[in-house]
């Protein structure tokens, strides 16, 4: 049995919570900061592939980043680079996916973190950067991972807009989710059942680790109280 | 060691616009809940913005408006005392006073984290994180934290706000203790008047934003001047007065009683307040006051009489615990030097 969609759909994943992660927790932070007019419009923004189908997100992805469209045509004439139906293509649709789910997350636990404990670290004269990685982030820790954990969870199910911008190439761009769709459309049940046990596999291990995130979360949280 | 403040913020539903000026050592912000006592430490220390004015300290400008200078908190080093203490939940008490370090600086001489915490007598909880702390143990790992840094301006909010009454005697103490050994200036945020009696040698009064008065603590005490800071200072009896001679007045609302002051009942008097323990019992010197129909509210060690003309008497209860007298005499009086003259 050819792993390769296996070893695609984690390094996807893997990437694209990496990138999300950053991206997600700096708008998360920025944004809980700014005056509520602009925070609604860039928070409607923010969350809405949550909520938009994903063959919308990939066909607004393909009329950026489709050879003929600006930003693709672009890095086609400087870079020599097509920026679609490569395996790394699934990363910007995946990454577009999960976004609103780091970010919703993130801006939860900082929302709930305490202003004074910032307050406390200026009058002490700490620096920004030593205040937010050593005190703003370990506060909100629990919030970070679950919404980590969750884009990963869902990054790894991504398949409407990853199949657009992606395609199915096996050993290329096959990923587990398109790779489950080809077998049943080519009648190979018995191959498709193998693929769909070890994406449940590997879900519900993410799930699990969710779980024991938020539980230890919720444990602190008493105490504290 | 000076401080100038003179600032405005608006807020939606609240103006904070004040100015004072002091030189000195230990102050007290004195204010009902929501006066703005709070957000005036906190724009001192740099952590609110105000949209208008000037705040010197010593020689620096830390904010001016029209120059476009605002000194960063950091840059203050002010002691910062939150009411909360606001200590980092994720670290040890040994691991925020380390932190604290951190944010010294060069320029400040460096103790070492043992050395505090020995002083503040926190080593045998120094691996102990802020939730495992009872209330004292966390105000002495902020206090310790806070001085760790040797800052120029002390600023406390509230600093026993967060107490049971029993332990907030014995942190009192130890405050006073501290402070004792620290000669800089020291500006003390509170609702509890015994407080920043026992603390501060200057107090100021603040109501709706703006502030009543300002002086040292004995005469703002003795002569607050007005009505609200009359009350702020626990004055419990304060009536409309008619002047009907140089020291003489009629007070409207305890039954149009007459009443001789030791103060001269100048023009712009308008009220008179008479705090409650200083009736005396009995019927002697030229105010006397009948007691009539009183009402007694008996609490474990002194008892709160209302008189019938509405007089608030708070009175020890051993004075008059007998199993079967009466309890309440047929006179109280009121010396005349115990009139407060206030202005409205």
């Amino acid at each position: 049995m050819d792993m390769f969609p296996l070893y695609n759909s984690l390094r996807i994943a893997g990437i694209s919570t990496i990138i999300v992660v950053i991206v997600g927790i700096a708008a998360a932070y920025h944004i809980v900061k700014l005056p509520r007019s602009i925070k609604g419009i860039l928070d409607c923004i923010f969350t809405l592939p949550l909520v938009l189908p994903p063959t919308v997100v990939g066909y607004l992805l393909l009329r950026l980043l489709g050879p003929r469209r600006p930003i693709g045509a672009w890095f086609l004439s400087v870079f020599d680079v097509r920026l679609t139906m490569t395996w790394w293509s699934a990363i910007f649709s995946t990454s577009v996916v999960i976004f609103p789910l780091m970010y919703r997350t993130a801006r939860g636990a900082f929302e709930s973190f305490d202003v004074s404990l910032k307050q406390a670290g200026e009058t002490l004269g700490l620096s920004g950067p030593y205040i937010f990685f050593r005190i703003t982030l370990p506060y909100c820790k629990a919030g970070i991972i679950a919404g980590t954990v969750l884009a990963f969870a869902r990054a790894l199910g991504e398949y409407g807009a990853t199949t657009m911008i992606a395609g199915y190439t096996p050993g290329k761009t096959a990923t587990i989710s398109t790779t489950v769709y080809q077998l049943w459309r080519t009648n190979n049940d018995a191959l498709a059942m193998k693929w769909v046990l070890i994406n449940t596999a590997v879900s519900a291990v993410v799930l699990l680790i969710i779980n024991i995130a938020e539980g230890r979360r919720n444990a602190s949280s008493q105490t504290a109280g | 060691m000076s401080l100038s403040v003179n600032i405005k913020k608006t807020y939606p539903d609240f103006v904070l616009d004040i100015s004072f000026f002091t030189d000195a050592k230990r102050i007290g912000i004195l204010g009902a809940s929501g006066c703005g006592k709070s957000l005036t430490l906190r724009s001192v220390a740099g952590l609110i913005r105000p949209d208008a004015g000037r705040i010197c300290f010593e020689d620096t400008v830390w904010f001016d408006k029209e120059k476009k200078v605002n000194t960063k908190t950091a840059d203050r080093n002010v002691g910062f005392l939150f009411q909360n203490y606001a200590l980092f939940p994720n670290m040890t008490v040994e691991e925020n006073i380390v932190a604290a370090l951190c944010g010294a600086g060069k320029n400040s001489i460096k103790r070492s984290a043992a050395e505090i915490m020995q002083q503040y007598d926190l080593i045998d909880i120094k691996d102990h994180r802020p939730e495992q702390l009872s209330g004292g143990q966390q105000q002495k790992t902020a206090l310790a934290r806070m001085m760790a840094r040797d800052p120029k301006l002390l600023l406390l909010d509230e600093p026993f706000s967060a107490m049971d009454a029993f332990l907030r005697e014995g942190m009192r103490l130890e405050l006073i203790k501290l402070l004792d050994n620290y000669d800089k200036t020291v500006i003390m945020v509170s609702h509890d008047r015994d407080e920043l009696y026992q603390i501060c040698d200057h107090l100021l009064l603040m109501d709706k934003g703006s502030i009543l008065t300002y002086g040292r603590t004995d005469d703002v005490f003795l002569h607050p001047q007005t009505t609200a800071a009359a009350r702020l200072t626990g004055c419990k009896n304060i009536s409309r007065i008619r002047r009907t001679g140089d020291h003489r007045i009629c007070a409207l609302d305890w039954g149009d009683i007459e009443l001789v002051t030791a103060d001269t009942v100048v023009d712009d008097i308008t009220h008179a307040g008479i705090r409650a323990h200083d009736l005396t019992p009995g019927g002697s010197g030229p105010n006397v006051i009948r007691c009539g129909n009183a009402s007694v509210s008996r609490l474990p060690f002194e008892w709160y009489i209302t008189l019938e003309n509405g007089l608030w008497w708070k009175q020890s209860r051993e004075l008059y615990d007998t199993d079967n007298g009466n309890v309440v005499p047929a006179y109280v009086s009121i010396a005349p030097d115990k009139i407060v003259l206030l202005k409205e």
